[in-house]
């Protein structure tokens, strides 16, 4: 009787908890070799409150030679705000400090757009690899999904300020509920 | 005839001889201590109404008693002291007299009475019974102490009617089964077994058979079966001062046993209880069956115990008929037992062995595959997290490609296992679908099969022609 009691139950949790894991690999830093160098969002997809945040990682993946990155960001002005931008670590080092600054989106213009500079000065230093160039905090105003996109003005540039084709450039959404 | 005119003259003057020789006795009122006076005066009335029973002394009329004291000026409850007693018995030409108190204690009574010598004024006996229960209990009390007080022994009737008092159970006395077709040896000795168990119930107080045959033999009845009748049994129980009567009769015919027992009231005659039984089998069931009777008789289910002792078959009683259902429900429970069960466990079939290692095997199976499964399962949600979390492009890579071989792992186990279980589910059905086929014939009989069956087809021969028949069982 006992080994019916076992039994039974357990057929039953095998018959009706067998399922695999539907796993989805979608690391935006898994980047195909025949798509980088790439720009992307990380995450690429945030979930939030309406007045919520989001923050995003602004990210160079599989870049060589780099030593100026900007990148410019479209956003709906209607549905998004930007609160903060700050530099990532990529181009951190020790002989010589980055520069970085940003340029906010113009406010009267439906379409919002974020630039962010960041480049070493002269003497040919460069970075390779994936690395964060930036860290961006949006706030949501309206219970909305908008789309964070880079534009075609983004571009990695080598010492001698030549430009370094970018073969993908990654989406970002933000659902506000 | 002249010995019956000696015996006409002689009989009146020993009559009076044997009166004259006993002492007379006067009973005062009793002393009443915490209870009413007029239940104090009934139960002293009992006493009064006890004593000339006992054959042992003349009991002084209580009228003659009151007019004498009212003559003297004096009152019962101003008389306390054996002195006052001895004096009043002396004008009342008393040889003794009793008087004594009835008190109360919370619910406890006592009775407290002594029989005092009128010539010396001293106490001759003196007796007490202390009582607990209800006033009423305190009238077989006062008849017990009118026995004890003139020094006899109490009579078992008595004794018997306070000890049914004491509890619920009831006072039964057991005459020996009439044999009709078994010796009388035998009859005794399923007698002997079934008083044994009345009183096993708990239930009855059973006169002892000994005493049962010393009052048969006083009486002049035969003890070897010269007792049958209602009336006599009746007789009997009066004179044993038993509530109930239990007599019957235990019968054979060819191979089957038949026991009738009735258990009847003596005072009024009246049938309290009538149980009987068919047996057929050896004769240790025959034995159970009687033991099962008894507490029947009282009025109570028979023990578990006793009621699995029970063997043969009983004709009034017939055991459930296996069915091919029954098998097949016991296989869809445990692999194989539907057969093993079939067979009355006696001889298991190796088939039953085999449904039952074959589904355990098949279940061990699926579950070292579901164990596979869930640890593969496990690994590739762990190694995805990693990849997730990851900012190294080889890292990445790598965790993704672990993530996935364990997930491929993970979906082959989840497939075998899925064959596994159908094959085990297979085999399952394959089992029950034999013990039904394979199960005990249900219709053994043409009575079982018309019980069973309430709609079947019959060919009429009257008609010459198949009819639908519709059966309804009426027990």
């Amino acid at each position: 009787m006992r080994l019916i009691k076992l039994i039974t139950p357990a057929l039953v949790i095998l018959t009706l908890a067998c399922e695999v894991a539907q796993l989805t690999y979608n690391n935006p830093l898994d980047v195909e070799d025949t798509a980088a160098p790439a720009l992307v969002f990380r995450p690429n997809a945030i979930e939030t409150s309406v007045g919520g945040s989001a923050v995003f990682e602004v990210f160079a993946v599989q870049v060589t030679g780099v030593s100026g990155i900007h990148t410019q960001i479209s956003y709906d002005n209607s549905q998004l705000g930007v609160t903060n931008v700050s530099p990532g670590d990529f181009f951190d080092d020790a002989t010589q400090a980055p520069m970085f600054f940003t340029v906010p989106a113009n406010p009267s213009t439906a379409t919002g757009t974020l630039d962010i500079y960041y480049f070493f000065l002269g003497d040919g230093l460069t970075k390779d690899g994936t690395g964060a160039v930036a860290t961006v905090i949006f706030n949501t105003k309206v219970s909305a999904t908008s789309t964070l996109e880079f534009t075609a003005e983004s571009e990695f540039v080598d010492p001698d300020d030549l430009a370094i084709q970018i073969n993908s450039l990654g989406q970002g959404t933000v659902t506000a509920q | 005839m002249n010995f019956k005119k000696y015996i006409r003259w002689a009989l009146p003057i020993i009559f009076v001889g044997s009166a004259l020789s006993q002492p007379t006795v006067a009973v005062l009122d009793f002393d009443a201590n915490g209870i009413p006076e007029y239940e104090v005066e009934t139960l002293v009335e009992r006493l009064r109404s006890e004593l000339p029973n006992t054959g042992a002394v003349r009991l002084v009329d209580r009228k003659m008693l009151e007019n004498i004291l009212k003559e003297q000026g004096l009152q019962q409850s101003g008389c306390t002291t054996d002195e006052c007693a001895a004096q009043i018995g002396e004008l009342l030409g008393a040889q003794f007299m009793i008087s004594g108190s009835i008190g109360k204690l919370e619910n406890t009574f006592t009775v407290d009475m002594k029989m005092v010598s009128v010539s010396t004024g001293a106490a001759e006996r003196a007796k007490s019974v202390n009582f607990e229960g209800g006033v009423g209990g305190l009238l077989i009390e006062m008849q017990i102490l009118a026995w004890e007080i003139v020094g006899l022994d109490v009579p078992k009737s008595l004794m018997l009617q306070r000890a049914g008092t004491e509890d619920e159970k009831v006072t039964v006395a057991v005459m020996d089964f009439d044999p009709r077709g078994i010796s009388l040896l035998e009859a005794q000795t399923l007698t002997d077994r079934f008083s044994t168990e009345i009183s096993n119930t708990g239930k009855a107080i059973l006169v002892a058979r000994s005493t049962v045959l010393e009052v048969m033999e006083d009486q002049g009845y035969d003890t070897s079966g010269g007792c049958t009748s209602e009336e006599c049994a009746a007789e009997v129980g009066a004179l044993l001062g038993v509530k109930f009567m239990i007599n019957g009769a235990i019968g054979k015919l060819g191979e089957t046993f038949t026991i009738d027992a009735k258990m009847f009231e003596v005072a009024t005659g009246a049938a309290a209880r009538t149980k009987n039984a068919t047996y057929t089998g050896n004769i240790d069931g025959l034995i159970t069956e009687i033991e099962i009777l008894a507490w029947e008789m009282m009025g109570l289910k028979a023990p578990k115990s006793l009621l699995a002792k029970r063997q043969g078959t009983l004709v009034t009683q017939s055991e459930k008929p296996k069915t091919k259902f029954g098998a097949a429900l016991r296989s869809a429970l445990v692999p194989g037992l539907g057969q093993a069960w079939t067979t009355d466990y006696a001889s298991i079939p190796n088939k039953a062995w085999y449904f039952l290692g074959g589904e355990a095997a098949l279940g061990i199976f699926a579950l070292v595959t579901y164990n596979s499964y869930y640890s593969s399962n496990d690994k590739a949600v762990k190694s995805h997290q990693e990849y997730i979390n990851a900012f190294d492009v080889q890292d990445i890579r790598s965790f993704k490609q672990t993530s996935e071989d364990h997930l491929s792992d993970a979906e082959a186990s989840e497939q075998t296992m899925e064959y596994v279980l159908y094959a085990l589910g297979a085999v399952h059905i394959y089992n029950i679908v034999d013990a039904y086929l394979n199960g005990p014939d249900e219709l053994d009989d043409d009575e079982t099969a018309v019980k069973k069956q309430k709609f079947d087809l019959v060919y009429n021969p009257e008609l010459n022609q198949p009819q639908l028949r519709f059966t309804i069982a009426l027990d």
